[in-house]
This record gives structure tokens, C-alpha cells and sequence, in this order.
């Protein structure tokens, strides 16, 4: 710790500290543009200079200097005041004074600043610019005749976003901001830049002209796509979402989202949102009043229940609360036929972690990934379903020189990244190449094998499982293979990264039971920093998993449910928050279960393609619409919050499957979300140490930072050996889309508005297809067509189709395998 | 003290005489106005549209909250007031508006006769107000 | 992209860039190499500096834009550079700017008819002592007279031409 004196304030503050932050530590502000909480010291803008005791004759920069024991700081004099005021002259020579049509007008920190240094008058004459705005994507507009040339946005999207769009180009007066060749931008739109820029230079279009900053009210709630459980600030005028506002200051992403999280809330706005119950009367879907809505499917679930039986589905976007209420209606309603969200793909968490680690979570919390030494990332396509940790990689390794290992079948973002090693795996092998480092860290006694049960027994299991058995059957370099094993073994922090969801279902106890052997081996569970992460797909998954959404003693699961539906085993179904059809392995199987059951009740936003075969039709509210908390893939428990009105006569969903539970006959009732949340506590211990009302802006995370695992249990598992075809197809999430909301959503829309076929650049030349050219792609006895995409991101024979996109019927063809055998032709 | 009566009384009745009068015969004869007289709104047009650039100052100074602005992007990308409306029955004619605009856009007209019939006719649009 | 650069030229920046711990610090030296052979710095250009040096090609073009005799767009075989600073400009650059407009009958920034000559201005060249002055290639010329640029045009023109 250093002392020094500011102002005549003493403050004491670490040794890495700047002058800023001290003076910031004691409420003093120094004026600044360039500098930024989560970005490193640039020294662009000259507007923080100070006076220092220590070094006389000359201005700081207080943003860049760091502290040094007993210096004497002046930040605010005479001198230092006439100084900032030219260097505000030098910045208005040129800067347009178009404030009353800029949005950023109002929250601008170049009129706040000229503002308080009473900038009226120019002593200097220049010409003002005139450069055309780059208006070519449909997100983010750049008028550079505003910019100041902080670098905020080239330091961000480099730093923080990884991504490097942005430079500055030209030299002095001609400086500005451009992207490559200066063709304008096209990036993964992140809008990080948009938050970051101090003035009007970066702006988000779908916003463009729409309010003033001052009219807008604000929100704080947790974004409701990916099980980041990222903040998000709703801007909300007029009772409608306009935009979402930048806050660093709270929630776990310090500021940062991605496209979904920022320019994905118009699905909350549609217009094709349900704002009526629909009940079915002579084969058509008809309006009708909630009363006899209720009074329909309360018959329908009883009459059902009385015969063989009520099977519900639910999504995993529901509060913590509505699912305690869904819980308690399967009990009123007698059945034991649960399930959430796809009902395959958590098992990794619900049985693979349960079983090696006897936990049913991720053990460690998304900021201690920063300070991690290895990252071991499990499939490329986690910077696609977890953009905002892929941010807090991508900060472990610039920031803290952490070393990442991808193990995937195919190149991304996470691959791209610098000094990232890519273990380039044949698609479907990634189970192979974990056990394959297990076998390593073991024969090479590397492994903390203290206190690990069935070792003899693992040990055996992997026997087959040489890194030169594995690199013969997967391509992956085996020395590459074991030096990684060596670096995860000798880190003293480290992670191992896993996402899971709907397009993600084979395999995924499996898969998370070799990650989590692994993880043992190297010692990771219950080791303060290092964590092994499960990240669910949707914003409540891990909450779904921690109140028991899940088939209880012999109840069906998800794809048994549809199945038996089917098979017309099961009389009803209530579906929430899903649309199985577009979006579960094996469309076919959930058609026929939709078409098969006897009484089918669906509750969503939109009249989805299972909502269009459903007998009653609740119409649901979002996340921007209720009270409630969400349990984010770090096990932080966070408050969602209303910011708007539902459409129409649309109520939440704890509204609907409570007024559900009273035609029933259920008179429990609570008043109010926080005595849910109490309630929640009687039956999950986790939940009972923290009261609704103190949850705070960071969240409280329940099992503590560094979760310790109630017992190290080695399970030995053996990977599937994936169909063999000249191709491959394997689905998966895109950037752009999260489930599939986000395909009612403009924004992400804008970028991606259909479903594609990607494929690598020697397929493409191979089958002679273009960029665009439409693609038959037939597999498991179904031929769909979708566009082509070719890009170089993808190895020889495989093929990635994003899930999201429903009507082009990819469910049909993926019934669920790690790896569709498909044969394409143009 | 008759004296003093006479007086007092010549006085009152010079004031009587034509053109002494400090009344006008309204409606047939009108005051002129002076300049800064703050009667009814008026938006400036400029060569093609209206000079008002929906920057929002006006209804957020307002202290009567009588001013309706919404702003939307035209043909050619420039930032408009697709509705700009004053409700003359909650303005209170302060003047903060014409004060606050920062493109001269909004002036006060000596128009000051306002009375109508209908409440929806104190309305004053867009189209109105630029007149 | 080999008529950008010859394969063994490639070849050596390659394994350079292998080696080095911040391959950024080749990108003025490619850019070079690449001008020396076409010229100017074409937008392939600025992708093959890119490319074999794994940075983005953002990067590169940060620094290509930077220097100013690094040319983006074609120039004529020889680019004359005047200086336009301070020094220069006190001991009357602006009319030796004149006069080479005039003979040459371009703008700044133009390039003469016969594609021989480009004329840019540049800001100082270090070469104050001799001021008003000119770089053309890696010479610098100063001072400059009326009759001194004739010579020296004359000169380069007498050198492209035999």
C-alpha cells in the first residue's frame, strides 16, 4: 500500500493504483475522457492533468500515473483549470456543434465538460469535419465528425471484446477512427464501443432519434437470453423497451454484453405478442376470457390426471419463484411428470456433476476466471452460447498472460483469441481427448489423486484411451495433447469451461463426468480461484436444477414425456416457455406427441409452432415484464425487476400457473415474490440463508465463491463412436441468437435472419457451392434445404447448422446425436 | 375650494374629450402589440420543412408540460418533429420554450385572441403552429 | 498474391515473423518491401502483411495510413515530398511549391501526365539546415531555387528516361 496526499487528503491505496483511482477512492473527480474502469491507462484525452509536489515544472496525467509513496497532488489550480480549458478549445476546433439532433446529448461527456469549463468561445480557428457517416450495418451508427479520438472503442473491442474492428487511422488532423480498408463496420455487434463512447460518435440505431437520455426511465434486471445473467439496464419510455442503457457499475458483466443482451430486447415490443388466452372450439384457436381459459385447461389437466396421466414442460427462462409455483401445481395436480428445458442436456450437471462431485453446479464465479492461469475450454461454440465470460477469457489471457486450450471440432472466436491452443478434434471426440488427458496426468503422476474414490477402477477404463490412440482417431496432435494436460495439472489456477443446452444434448452426463474426472485429476473442485464451469444455455437453467424442475421418483423426463405422449401413454401436456417443435431434438417424435395427446396446454409469449397444435393457449409475460430471481451459471442469485406493463391481458407466468393451481383447488397463496423466495428456502437449504429484499446489485452467489464438492468420485466413461460419412453435420448456438426468442427479436435479425448451413471453404470449392447458394442436406432419412455459408472456420467433411430458426425444420434431420452422418449436394 | 373643484373637474373631463381615451373599441379597433409580447406559439419553416429540429428542450423546460414533441428520422436522415403539439389550455405563455430552443425555431406571435368552442381546437399541431 | 512479393522475400519475412516475439514490429518493413516491388501498398497488400503476420489487418493499415511514405493508392514512379513545415515554410516553401506545380503542372497529390512524378507534402524532413527542401526516393534536396528544382527534375527525368 502507498500513501499520498490529494488535496490535502490523505488516502492510502495498492501500489498499482493510479492517481485517478486514489483520487477517486476519496471522492475527488478529476475530469476525463479516455479513461474507462475496465480498460487499461491510455493518456489520450489530456483532460485529467494534475499538479504533482513531486514533480514540479510540468501537467500528469493523472489517469496513467501510477501512485508513489508520499507524492502531493493538485488537482485542481489556476493553472491546471486555464490548461483543461484549451485543451476543450483544441477539441471543439473541429468537433460539429450538432448537440440538439446528437442523441448522446444530455448524458454527452464532452458537453458535460464544456459545460463545466464554460467553453463558450474559440480561440483557434479550424475547419470543422465533414466525413461521411458509416451507416452500413443496421445496429450501430459512426458519425466520426463527432469523435474525440478517446480510443475508448479501439481499447474495448480489442481488450474486452477481442474482436479488433477498430484503429485509428491517418495522423493528425486527418486522424480518425476506421475499420479495416475503412469499409465501414461489420463485426459480431456487440455494442461495446456504443457504451463506451464518451460522446456521439458510436450510437445504436435502433434508437436513433427515438428519446432523449433525460426522459428515459431506467431498469436494472438481469437479461433474460443466455445463463451469463448478465445486468441489463432497461430504457424504458412510454411503457415500451426503447434501448438497454450502459451500466458498469453493478452486476457481474461490469458493463459488458453482447448483441442478444443489447440489441435483442425487441422481442418484448412484437407485435405478434399473445395478449389473449386461446381456447380451442371446433378445431380453431379462439379468444376467449382468462376465466374460462383457466376453467378449460383446469378440466382438461384434471380429466387428464385422472386418466394416464399430466405431463409439464417448462422452459428454463422462468424466476426462481414461478418454478417453486409450477413445482407446487405438478403437486396439486398429482403428477410427477416434470421437466425442464430439453431434458437431456443438464444431465451433465444434474447426474454427471452429482455424481463425481456430489454437486449439482458450477463450482467457482465467473470473476475468478479472470485471474486463472489455464483455461480449458470444452467446444469452440462457447464464446457463441456464453459471449460475456468468453469477454472474462479474453481478459485472463491479455491481462493475466492466462494460457487457453480449446479442445473443439471446429475453429471460433474462443480459437482466435491470442496465444489460444486449439486442440482440433474430429466432431463428436471431445469425450476422447478429456479422458485422453486424464490418462496423461495419471501415467505421468501428475494427478491429486489423494482421496479420489474408483481410482483402480478409472484407471482401468482408460486404459484404451493413450494420447496416441486418441490423436489416431481424432487428429489431435498428441504431444499438443499432453503438454496441455501437463500445463492444466502444473496451473495453480485453473478452469475448465463446458456449456450445455438444447443443440448440445448427446453425450452431456458423459461429457461433464470426463471434464468433471478431469477436473479432480488436476484439482480444480473446491480449490479457491479455480472452478469447473456448467454453464446452462437459458437465464435460469442452473435455477431449474436447484429447485428440483426435474422428474421426481418415477416420473418421465422431457424426451420420455414426448415420447410417451406419442405413443399416447400420457392424456395431457402443459408446455411453458418452450417450443419443442422448433426447437428439441427430433421433430418428428414432439409433433406426434402434440398431435397424439389427448389435451395439450401451451403458455408463451408468441403462438409458437407447438402453441398453433395446443387446445389452450395462455399468452405469457417476458422477463422485462415480472418480479422475480434468476440463478445465472455461477449460482448467483440475481433480481429480475419490471420495467414494463405485459401487452393486452398477458400475465406472468407465476400469475397463470397460480390462478391455474386455485381452479384446481390449491387455496396456497403468497403475497408477493419475496415470500416465495422465503418459501424457496424451506425446500432448498441454499436458497435459505439469503432474503429476497438484500439481494443487491452484484447478486449473492449461494454455496460461496469456490464451491466445495461433498465427495471426489471418479466415473469412468466412454465416448460414443460417432456415425461415419463423408459429412458431418453438427448443430449448435450462433452469436446472434439464443434459443428461440431471439428469432422474434430485430436486432439479432438484422444480422442473422435465417437459418444457414455453414461449411469450410474446401467442402464449399469441392461441391462447387457458393456463399448463398441453397444447400439440400439430407441425413437420418430427411432432406431439408438451407443457404450456404462458407466461411474458414470449419475443417474438411463438417458442417455447423445454428438451431434457432425453427421453420427451417434442422430438428428434423438432429434427433439428439453428437454428430448427424448427412450427405449434401447442391 | 370651488377653484379646486374646477380644476379637478377640467381634468376629468379633458380625458373625456375625443382622443384621450385610454380604451380601444374592440373588436373593430385592435391594439398593436409590443414586441415582446408572448402570445401564441409560432414554429419558424425553414426552405423545406419546418426549422425545428426535435432536440426536445422545449417540452423538457416547460414548466406547464404543455408540449408534445416526437421525433423521427426523414428521407433524408435528418432528425424532425413528426408531432409537435402545444396545449394552449395548460400553456401558461412563460416563454421558457423560445428561450430554451437552441436552433430559433420556436417564436411568440403577438396572436393573442385564443378563445374557442371546442376543447380539441386548442390543440395546436404541427400544422398550426406553423402558420 | 506472389506479384506482391517474390516467394523468397515472402519466404524470409515468414520465418522473421516466426521468431519474433512481436511481429508487429515487421509490418513497416513488409509494407516496404511490398512498395519497393509494386510501388504502393495495394489493399491485397495490406491483407499478405496481415496474413504472414498473423496481426489484423486493421493493425496494418493503422501503420500504413500513419506513415506518410507509405502510399495507399498508386503513385507516379518517383513521389516528391515537400516539405511543409515550420523552417521550410518561413524560408518560402510555399513557392517552391508553386514552381513545382507549375512546371509540373499538378496539385498536390496529383501525378504528372507522364506518370513520372507525384508531388505530396510532407512534414519536416529533419533537413531545416537546408531549408525550403525536398525529398525525392531517399534523397533529400536543399535549398531549393527555382533553377535548383529544374536541375534536379532534370536530373531524375534524364535518369527514368535513359
Amino acid at each position: 500500500m502507498v500513501n499520498l496526499t490529494i488535496d490535502g487528503k490523505q488516502v492510502t491505496v495498492s501500489k498499482t493504483a493510479t492517481i485517478y483511482d486514489a483520487a477517486k477512492e476519496v471522492g475527488i473527480n478529476i475530469p476525463v475522457l479516455c479513461y474507462a474502469k475496465k480498460l487499461l491507462p491510455y493518456g489520450a484525452c489530456r483532460f485529467c492533468l494534475v499538479q504533482v509536489e513531486q514533480m514540479k515544472g510540468r501537467l500528469i496525467p493523472a489517469c496513467t500515473t501510477p501512485v508513489s509513496e508520499g507524492m502531493v497532488v493538485t488537482t485542481t489550480s489556476e493553472e491546471i483549470q486555464k490548461v483543461r480549458k484549451t485543451v476543450m478549445e483544441f477539441l471543439l476546433v473541429n468537433h460539429v456543434l450538432d448537440c440538439p439532433v446528437c442523441d448522446k446529448g444530455g448524458e454527452c461527456d464532452l458537453q458535460d465538460l464544456a459545460y463545466e469549463f464554460g467553453s463558450i468561445s474559440n480561440r483557434f480557428e479550424g475547419v470543422k469535419f465533414d466525413l461521411p457517416t458509416d451507416e452500413i450495418n443496421p445496429l450501430i451508427e459512426r458519425n466520426m465528425n463527432r469523435c474525440v479520438l478517446c480510443g475508448r472503442c479501439v481499447r474495448v473491442c480489442d481488450e474486452v471484446v477481442g474482436y479488433g474492428s477498430y484503429s485509428f487511422i491517418n495522423r493528425g488532423f486527418e486522424t480518425k477512427i476506421a475499420t479495416a480498408y475503412d469499409r465501414g463496420l461489420n463485426c459480431e455487434f456487440c455494442g461495446q464501443c456504443v457504451s463506451l463512447c464518451p460522446v456521439g460518435a458510436i450510437l445504436p440505431r435502433p434508437f436513433k432519434f427515438k428519446a432523449r437520455p433525460w426522459q428515459i426511465k431506467e431498469v436494472d434486471s438481469v437479461c433474460g437470453y443466455c445463463g451469463n445473467g448478465c445486468t441489463v439496464t432497461l430504457g424504458v419510455l412510454d411503457n415500451k423497451i426503447e434501448t438497454i442503457r450502459f451500466n458498469d457499475e453493478i452486476g457481474v458483466n461490469d458493463g459488458n454484453l453482447c448483441i442478444r443482451g443489447r440489441f435483442g430486447y425487441a422481442y418484448v415490443n412484437h407485435q405478434k405478442r399473445l395478449t389473449k388466452p386461446l381456447v380451442r372450439k371446433e378445431g380453431q384457436l379462439v379468444e376467449v376470457e382468462w376465466d374460462e381459459a383457466l376453467q378449460v385447461a383446469a378440466e382438461g389437466l384434471s380429466n387428464a390426471q385422472n386418466g394416464q396421466g399430466v405431463g409439464i414442460l417448462s422452459g428454463a427462462r422462468l424466476t426462481n419463484e414461478e418454478f417453486f409455483l409450477l413445482k407446487n401445481l405438478a403437486k396439486t395436480i398429482g403428477t410427477d411428470h416434470l421437466d425442464h428445458s430439453g431434458g437431456e442436456c443438464y444431465k451433465g450437471v444434474s447426474e454427471g456433476l452429482n455424481e463425481t462431485l456430489g454437486v449439482k453446479a458450477s463450482t467457482g464465479t465467473f470473476p475468478q476466471l479472470e485471474s486463472c492461469d489455464v483455461i480449458l475450454a470444452i467446444r469452440s461454440d462457447f464464446w457463441e452460447t456464453h459471449p460475456v465470460v468468453g469477454m472474462v477469457v479474453n481478459q485472463a489471457i491479455r491481462r493475466n498472460d492466462a494460457q487457453l486450450v480449446v479442445v473443439a471440432d471446429k475453429r471460433g472466436k474462443l480459437t482466435k483469441l491470442p496465444r489460444a491452443r486449439t486442440l482440433l478434434t474430429k466432431a463428436g471426440y471431445e469425450l476422447s481427448i478429456l479422458n485422453a488427458m486424464s490418462k496423461v496426468l495419471l501415467d505421468e503422476g501428475l494427478a491429486q489423486v489423494d482421496g479420489l474414490q474408483n481410482l483402480d477402477a478409472f484407471k482401468a477404463a482408460l486404459s484404451e484411451y493413450t494420447p496416441e490412440n486418441v490423436a489416431q482417431q481424432t487428429g489431435v496432435d498428441a504431444d499438443l495433447l499432453k503438454d496441455s494436460a501437463r500445463k492444466l495439472a502444473g496451473a495453480k489456477k485453473s478452469a475448465i469451461l463446458l456449456a450445455y443446452g438444447l443443440p448440445y444434448t448427446a453425450q452431456s452426463k458423459e461429457l461433464a463426468a470426463a471434464a468433471a474426472n478431469l477436473a479432480l485429476l488436476a484439482g480444480i473442485p473446491g480449490r479457491a480461484g479455480s472452478g469447473l464451469y456448467l454453464c446452462g444455455e437459458k437465464a435460469n437453467s442452473q435455477g431449474a436444477i436447484d429447485l428440483g424442475v426435474l422428474p421426481a421418483g418415477n416420473g418421465l423426463g422431457a424426451q420420455q414425456m414426448l415420447t410417451a405422449a406419442g405413443e399416447g401413454k400420457l392424456d395431457a401436456l402443459y408446455v411453458i416457455a418452450e417450443d419443442p417443435i422448433s426447437s428439441y431434438p427430433d421433430r418428428q417424435m414432439v409433433e406426434q406427441a402434440m398431435d397424439k395427446v389427448g389435451f395439450s396446454v401451451v403458455q408463451d409469449l408468441f403462438l409458437s409452432a407447438t402453441a398453433e397444435k395446443a387446445d389452450v393457449v395462455f399468452p405469457a409475460a417476458s422477463f422485462a415484464e415480472k418480479e422475480g430471481t434468476f440463478t445465472n451459471a455461477e449460482r448467483r442469485i440475481q433480481r429480475v425487476r419490471q420495467g414494463i406493463k405485459s401487452p393486452g391481458e398477458a400475465k406472468t407466468d407465476g400469475a397463470i400457473i397460480s390462478a391455474l393451481a386455485n381452479k384446481l383447488g390449491n387455496t396456497l397463496s403468497f403475497t408477493g415474490e419475496a415470500a416465495i423466495f422465503a418459501e424457496i428456502g424451506k425446500d432448498v437449504p441454499a436458497y435459505a440463508e439469503f432474503n429476497y429484499h438484500e439481494i443487491g446489485s452484484q447478486g449473492v452467489v449461494w454455496g460461496g465463491e469456490t464451491l466445495a464438492p461433498t465427495r471426489r468420485n471418479l466415473v469412468s466413461v466412454s465416448a460414443e463412436q460417432p456415425a461415419s460419412a463423408d459429412y458431418h453435420l453438427v448443430t449448435g448456438s450462433a452469436l446472434y441468437h439464443s434459443g428461440t426468442v431471439s428469432v422474434h427479436a430485430s436486432g439479432p435479425l438484422a444480422v442473422m435472419p435465417e437459418a444457414y448451413v455453414e461449411l469450410g471453404r474446401e467442402d464449399a470449392a469441392a461441391l462447387g457451392v457458393n456463399d448463398g447458394d441453397l444447400l439440400k442436406v439430407a441425413g437420418n432419412g430427411v432432406e431439408i434445404q438451407l443457404k450456404a455459408k462458407v466461411d474458414n472456420r470449419l475443417p474438411k467433411g463438417l458442417l455447423f447448422a445454428p438451431y434457432h430458426f425453427g421453420n427451417a425444420g434442422l430438428n428434423k434431420l438432429y434427433r439428439g446425436e453428437a454428430v448427424v452422418a448427412v450427405s449434401v449436394s447442391k | 375650494m370651488f377653484k379646486a373643484i374646477a380644476k379637478g373637474l377640467s381634468i376629468t373631463f379633458k380625458h373625456m374629450l375625443p382622443g384621450h381615451s385610454t380604451t380601444v373599441q374592440y373588436p373593430t379597433v385592435r391594439l398593436k402589440m409590443s414586441d415582446r409580447y408572448r402570445g401564441l406559439h409560432r414554429l419558424v419553416p425553414a426552405q423545406d420543412r419546418e426549422k425545428c429540429v426535435a432536440c426536445y428542450l422545449c417540452p423538457t423546460v416547460c414548466p406547464a408540460k404543455c408540449i408534445t414533441v416526437e421525433s423521427a428520422e426523414n428521407e433524408k436522415g435528418e432528425k424532425y418533429p413528426k408531432v409537435y403539439k402545444i396545449d394552449m389550455l395548460r400553456c401558461i405563455f412563460c416563454g421558457y420554450c423560445v428561450e430554451a430552443c437552441p436552433v430559433e425555431a420556436l417564436e411568440m406571435t403577438d396572436a393573442y385572441e385564443l378563445a374557442n368552442y371546442r376543447r380539441e381546437d386548442f390543440e395546436f399541431t404541427k400544422e398550426r403552429l406553423l402558420k | 498474391m506472389s506479384e506482391l512479393l517474390p516467394q523468397n522475400q515472402l519466404d524470409e519475412f515468414k520465418a522473421k515473423a516466426n521468431c519474433a516475439d512481436h511481429p508487429q514490429e515487421l509490418i513497416v518493413d513488409l509494407l516496404r518491401a511490398i512498395q519497393t516491388e509494386c510501388g504502393w501498398v495495394p489493399d491485397h497488400g495490406i491483407d499478405l502483411v496481415a496474413d504472414v503476420l498473423g496481426v489484423l489487418p486493421v493493425e496494418v493499415e493503422e501503420v500504413a495510413t500513419f506513415y506518410d511514405k507509405i502510399y495507399r493508392y498508386p503513385v507516379g514512379k518517383r513521389v516528391i515530398h515537400v516539405c511543409d513545415s515550420v523552417c521550410c515554410w518561413a524560408n518560402g516553401s510555399e513557392d517552391v511549391l508553386d514552381h513545382l506545380q507549375k512546371t509540373l503542372g499538378i496539385n498536390l497529390g496529383q501525378t504528372s501526365a507522364d506518370g513520372l512524378f507525384t508531388l505530396l507534402p510532407t512534414c519536416c524532413l529533419g533537413a531545416c539546415g537546408e531549408a525550403p527542401a525536398m525529398m525525392i526516393g531517399l534523397t533529400t534536396y536543399g535549398p531549393l531555387t527555382p533553377e535548383r528544382i529544374d536541375q534536379v527534375l532534370a536530373e531524375i527525368r534524364e535518369e527514368a528516361g535513359g
